[in-house]
């Protein structure tokens, strides 16, 4: 009975037919189950991520000595990591322009920019693999490895769960792409690539915050 | 993200933007480290102190980046109230959770943690400062001799 009632009431204030409804269940509040788990799913990633940031934060602070990033003892290639953030950005870029295309009913525009996303993203990935390997490999300095000190450790750590994320980000992005080249996609029915927009968003987001903290602090 | 289209956000400016954002962050650490280094050679100092740098670093180039991503791409700032309460509350446990520790740092700062592992009872094979057998690199320089590592543990 309460349900019907919750129901009731919530396609009484939404159409039917629009956008809530193309996400499953509606509920009380006029927010979708999907929506709802995803930002929770969010919630535990920033406190993840914070985590490791604020264990940074404090061993970073509480050295007597630390690698100089002004240095040119600095392992970290700062220019090539700069363009990798562009690359994230234009990523998320193309995904809110995909997304957009999608909802107008412009199904050819926002594949492509799922697969500009998904492309962009898995140049990212690649380009952080080339960085570890030159890193590790010492191609420009000595070998900078975990092991090395605490700011290697630190690095890796971060970076490397960070690369995990996007990784399965451009995997779930090619699996959209495909759905999208299929026809899955449509102005009512979008809520996938919504909601792993959210969570790409989010993987930039923290990547802004780390290349900030870790590259140029 | 957007659920109609009057909720579309205006794409391209913000790509400038964050485009911009980025650009000026690096060309910013960039001069400061040029300062820096040649404050280093002459003896004086560079033109802002490092902690400012840190500080316009991520709270007038880092965090109006971060807050484009989180308000307008993903879209919180059309979305309902729970939702943005679902979105902070994370951000206000975590800053909760991590400020009582940055106490911690001054007592790291007593110790000595950025330097080679020593196991207790080996301090006759740990590596000293100059003699090239450290296998990291650049933190060879900051190795500790024996009697030093020998005092970092005692002071446990």
């Amino acid at each position: 009975m309460f349900e019907e009632k919750i129901m009731s009431h919530a396609i009484s204030t939404h159409d039917a037919d629009g956008p809530l409804m193309a996400h499953g269940s509606v509920l009380q509040t006029g927010i979708t189950n999907g929506k709802i788990a995803t930002w929770l799913f969010l919630g535990s990633e920033v406190m993840f991520f914070t985590g490791l940031i604020g264990a940074y934060i404090v061993l970073r602070f509480g050295q007597t000595t630390w690698v100089d990033p002004s240095s040119h003892e600095f392992p970290l290639a700062i220019p090539l990591t700069a363009a990798n953030t562009f690359l994230l950005i234009c990523s998320s870029v193309t995904l809110v322009w995909g997304l957009q295309s999608i909802q107008q009913g412009k199904r050819a525009k926002g594949n492509l920019g799922l697969l500009l996303t998904t492309l962009f993203g898995a140049c990212f990935v690649g380009v952080q693999a080339f960085e570890y390997y030159s890193l590790w490999n010492g191609m420009h300095h000595p070998p900078f490895r975990p092991n090395s000190d605490l700011f290697g450790s630190c690095f890796y750590v971060m970076t490397g769960f960070h690369g995990f994320h996007v990784l399965v980000g451009v995997i779930a992005l090619a699996v959209l792409t495909v759905m999208g080249y299929r026809g899955h996609f449509n102005e009512k029915k979008y809520a996938p690539v919504e909601l792993t927009g959210l969570y790409w968003h989010f993987v930039d987001l923290v990547w802004i915050i780390l290349f900030a903290i870790v590259y140029l602090m | 993200m957007a659920h109609k289209h009057e909720h579309a956000v205006p794409l391209w400016t913000l790509f400038l933007l964050l485009l911009a954002f980025t650009a000026a962050e690096v060309g910013f650490y960039e001069i400061w480290v040029h300062s820096n280094q040649h404050a280093m050679e002459t003896g004086g100092v560079p033109f802002m102190p490092k902690v400012a740098m840190v500080l316009v670093l991520l709270f007038v180039l880092t965090l109006p980046k971060a807050l484009i991503v989180l308000v307008y791409f993903m879209h919180l700032k059309f979305e309902k109230l729970l939702i943005v309460g679902l979105a902070v509350l994370p951000f206000v446990m975590v800053g909760i959770a991590i400020l009582p520790n940055l106490s911690d740092t001054l007592a790291l700062k007593s110790r000595a943690y950025n330097h080679p592992t020593v196991a207790i009872g080996d301090y006759a094979h740990a590596p000293t400062a100059g003699d090239g057998s450290g296998e990291h690199g650049h933190s060879d320089a900051h190795e500790a001799t024996p009697a030093q590592t020998q005092e970092s543990t005692d002071s446990y």
